[in-house]
C-alpha cells in the first residue's frame, strides 16, 4: 500500500519533475546485459533480479501473479482479451504458418516457450505487440517484411523482452502514480488561481511517460538481440528490419513532421545504429543461422494474399518501397511486377495506366507465376487505354484460366459489349 | 512494433462516461414481457458467463482491476442467482467458461459476443449517458436474430440471461482527494457501480427484458452486498 500513500503527498510531483529520466541509450546494453546475467544465474529469474531503475525483476517461467496483487488484475483483463482473440475473425488460421511461428518462438524463448503464446493476425503493416500475460500478436504484414527467420526471431525476441521485463506492469504502475500526483498538483494550482500551470505540468508528465516507454523499447531491443543470439541466429539481421521500416515510413510520412516528444518508440535511425553496433559485440561463429529458405518457403504460397492486404491500404508510396524491397529479394518476380502494375492501375493518375501495362507486360516475361487475376487486370487497363482487341484477348485468357471465377459473368459481358 | 498495450472494448465505452451518469440511483427496467410461462418446462434459463470487473479507483481517476475481488464477486453472483431462480421455480443452467471452448464451437462463441454487444448497445444507446439514439424513442425492439435458437438447442433452455457489472471502490488516496477537492469547492466522484442484465427469448432472439444500475453505492465483494445489487438489478424480472 505504500505506493498509494506515497501519492498522497503533492510534493512528489516536484520529485517527479526533478527525476525526469528522459531518453537513455544505455538501455539497449542494459537489456542485453541484464538478460545475460539472469541467464547465467539459471533458475534465478524471480523478483531478486530487479535492476535499476525499474522496480521489478524478470518473470520466472510459468509465472502466474499473486491473486491479490495489482498484476493479477491486469492479467485478468488481458486474459479476457486473449479469449476474444482466440475466436476473433482476424486471426490468421493457417496451420503451417502458425506451427512455424510456434517453433521459431520456442527456439527464441527457450524455457519460456510455454509462457509466450503468439497469435498471428491477418493485417497489413509491420506490427507486433506483447501483452503482460504472455500473449503476443504479430501481423501477417511482418512475415512479408522479414527477409529471413533470423529477422522474425529478432522481433519475437524483442516482444519477449517486454514480457520478461514486465514493461506493461511497470508502465501501468507509473501511470497510476503519475496521475495521482498530478491530480493533487492540478487541483492545488487551480485553487491557487493558476490553472494553466497545471496543464504545463501535465504535459511534462506525458513527456516523461513517453520517454519511459522509449526506454522500455530500447531495453526490449537489447533483450531481443540477446535471445536471438542465444538461439543461434545471426544478430546482425536485427537492425535490417529497421532499415525497411525507416524507408517505408519516410515514403508514407513525407509531409508529416515527426515529433519526438510524444513518440512511444525511439527513432528508427537510432535503433538501427545501436542494434548494428551491439550485434557485432555478441556475434560468434555459432550465431550465423539465417533460416532464409525456411521463411521464404513458408511465405511463397501466401505472399500474394499478403501483398493484396498491403495494397488495400492505398498507401501507394509506402507500397512501392515495400515492393522494391521484395524485388531485391528476387523471389517470384512475375508476382511482384504484377503488383507494381496493380498499384498503378488502382491509383490511376497521370501516366499510371500506361506504366501499369508496362509492368504487366514485364511480369509476363519474368520468372515465377502471376496471380489468377493477372489477365483480368491487364485487360481492364488495356480497355481503359482503348486497346480493345488486346483487352478482349486478356479477358478471354482470364476466363480460360479461371472458368469458375465469381466474376466470370461480368467479364463475359465486357467481352460481348459492342464497340463504341 | 508497438510495445505493451491492451484494449478494452465495451468497458471503455461504458466507463468512459460513467462519471457523467452517476448523479443518483437509477433503475428502470424495459421489457416486452412481464411474465415467464407458468409451466416449469418452459422456465429454463441459461446463464451466460457474466462479465464482471471490480476495481480500485485511484486518486487521479485511474481504475485498477482487482482480481481477488472480481473472483469473489463472480462467486457471489453465481450462488445468488442460483438461489433466486430456485425460489421462483425457474431452472438456471449455468454456462461456465472453459478452456476447451475456444475454437470449438465458433457458432456459440459468436452468439455470446453478439449478446454482449447488443446488451452494451442497449445500455449506451437507449438507457444512459450522452449517446442515446434520438430516434429510438421508447421503442424497445432489440434482437439477436433467429440464430439465437442455436443456444436453445444446445442447452435445452428457453431464455438466456446475461449480467455485466463494473464496480469500483475509492482507494484511501481517492478519499483524500475527494476531501481535498471538496475543501477547494470541487466535487469529484468516488467509486461507482454500473451494471446491466438482459434476458433473451432464445426461441426468437428477442431481448424481452433489460435492466441496469448506475449508482455510487453497491458492493459485490460480500454475499450480502451481492444480494442487494442483484435484487436491485432483477427487481422487475419477469415473474
Amino acid at each position: 500500500m505504500t505506493r498509494r500513500f506515497r501519492s498522497l503527498a503533492p510534493i512528489l510531483v516536484i520529485l517527479l519533475l526533478g527525476a525526469c529520466a528522459g531518453d537513455d541509450k544505455s538501455f539497449y546494453e542494459r537489456g542485453l546485459n541484464q538478460g545475460a546475467q539472469n541467464a547465467a544465474k539459471e533458475g534465478d529469474h524471480g523478483e531478486k533480479a530487479a535492476a535499476f531503475p525499474f522496480k521489478i525483476g524478470d518473470l520466472a517461467p510459468a509465472h502466474r501473479p499473486d491473486p491479490k496483487s495489482d498484476e493479477a488484475g491486469i492479467w485478468y483483463q488481458v486474459d479476457k482479451v486473449e479469449r476474444r482473440i482466440k475466436t476473433a475473425g482476424e486471426r490468421y488460421r493457417h496451420a503451417a504458418v502458425n506451427s512455424y511461428i510456434r517453433s521459431v518462438t520456442c527456439r527464441v524463448t527457450g524455457r519460456y516457450c510455454k509462457d509466450v503464446r503468439v497469435y498471428t493476425i491477418r493485417a497489413p503493416g509491420l506490427q507486433a505487440s506483447m501483452y503482460p500475460n504472455g500473449m503476443m500478436h504479430i501481423s501477417t504484414g511482418l512475415l512479408l517484411r522479414t527477409q529471413n527467420e533470423a529477422q522474425l526471431a529478432a522481433v519475437i525476441g524483442h516482444e519477449t523482452g517486454h514480457y520478461l521485463r514486465r514493461h506493461s506492469l511497470q508502465r501501468i504502475r507509473e501511470i497510476i502514480d503519475a496521475s495521482n500526483s498530478l491530480f493533487f498538483f492540478r487541483v492545488a494550482l487551480a485553487g491557487a488561481g493558476i490553472p494553466v500551470a497545471g496543464d504545463v505540468v501535465t504535459l511534462m508528465a506525458i513527456g516523461e511517460m513517453t520517454a519511459y516507454g522509449r526506454n522500455h523499447e530500447r531495453e526490449a531491443d537489447g533483450y531481443g538481440l540477446l535471445l536471438m543470439t542465444q538461439a543461434g541466429y545471426d544478430p546482425e539481421e536485427a537492425w535490417k528490419i529497421w532499415d525497411l521500416t525507416l524507408k517505408e515510413s519516410k515514403a508514407i510520412k513525407k509531409d508529416e513532421e515527426r515529433t519526438v516528444f510524444f513518440a512511444s518508440h525511439p527513432q528508427p535511425e537510432e535503433r538501427m545504429h545501436e542494434m548494428r553496433r551491439l550485434s557485432k559485440t555478441v556475434k560468434t561463429a555459432d550465431t550465423t543461422d539465417l533460416g532464409q529458405d525456411r521463411l521464404q518457403e513458408l511465405v511463397a504460397p501466401i505472399r500474394a494474399d499478403l501483398i493484396r492486404d498491403e495494397l488495400n491500404l492505398r498507401r501507394f508510396d509506402g507500397f512501392e518501397v515495400l515492393l522494391d524491397h521484395l524485388i531485391e529479394g528476387g523471389q517470384n518476380l512475375a508476382e511482384l511486377y504484377y503488383f507494381k502494375g496493380e498499384m498503378r492501375r488502382l491509383r490511376g493518375k497521370g501516366k499510371d495506366f500506361v506504366e501499369a501495362l508496362g509492368f504487366y507486360d514485364k511480369a509476363a516475361t519474368m520468372p515465377g507465376t502471376t496471380p489468377p487475376e493477372f489477365h483480368r487486370s491487364r485487360g481492364v487497363v488495356q480497355r481503359k487505354l482503348g486497346r480493345r482487341n488486346a483487352a478482349m484477348a486478356s479477358f478471354a485468357a482470364y476466363l480460360r484460366a479461371n472458368p469458375q471465377a465469381a466474376d466470370a459473368g461480368i467479364i463475359r459481358q465486357l467481352i460481348e459489349e459492342p464497340e463504341k | 512494433m508497438t510495445g505493451a498495450k491492451y484494449t478494452r472494448s465495451l468497458t471503455g465505452a461504458i466507463l468512459g462516461f460513467v462519471l457523467l451518469v452517476v448523479s443518483g440511483c437509477q433503475t428502470t427496467a424495459v421489457h416486452t414481457r412481464t411474465k415467464l410461462p407458468p409451466e416449469p418446462e418452459k422456465r429454463r434459463i441459461v446463464l451466460l458467463p457474466p462479465d464482471v470487473e471490480l476495481s480500485v479507483l485511484h486518486a487521479g481517476g485511474t481504475n485498477e482491476v482487482n482480481a481477488e475481488w472480481t473472483r469473489l464477486a463472480r462467486k457471489h453472483l453465481s450462488e445468488n442467482l442460483s438461489a433466486r431462480f430456485k425460489k421462483v421455480k425457474a431452472r438456471l443452467i449455468e454456462r461456465k467458461e472453459t478452456a476447451a471452448d475456444f475454437g470449438n464451437d465458433t457458432r456459440e462463441i459468436q452468439l455470446l459476443k453478439l449478446h454482449e454487444a447488443v446488451g452494451g448497445s442497449i445500455l449506451v444507446h437507449q438507457r444512459v449517458g450522452p449517446l442515446l439514439l434520438p430516434t429510438k424513442g421508447g421503442t424497445f425492439d432489440w434482437s439477436l436474430g433467429p440464430e439465437a435458437k442455436y443456444l436453445k438447442d444446445k442447452y435445452g433452455a428457453d431464455y438466456a440471461l446475461f449480467v455485466f457489472v463494473r464496480d469500483s471502490y475509492a482507494s484511501s488516496g481517492r478519499v483524500a482527494a475527494m476531501i481535498f477537492a471538496a475543501a477547494l469547492g470541487v466535487g469529484i466522484q468516488g467509486g461507482v457501480q454500473v451494471g446491466f442484465s438482459s434476458l433473451i427469448d432464445i426461441n426468437t432472439g428477442e431481448v424481452v427484458w433489460f435492466n441496469h444500475v448506475a449508482r455510487a453505492q453497491g458492493d459485490l465483494r460480500t454475499a450480502e452486498g451481492a444480494d442487494e445489487t442483484i435484487g436491485m438489478l432483477l427487481s422487475s424480472f419477469p415473474k
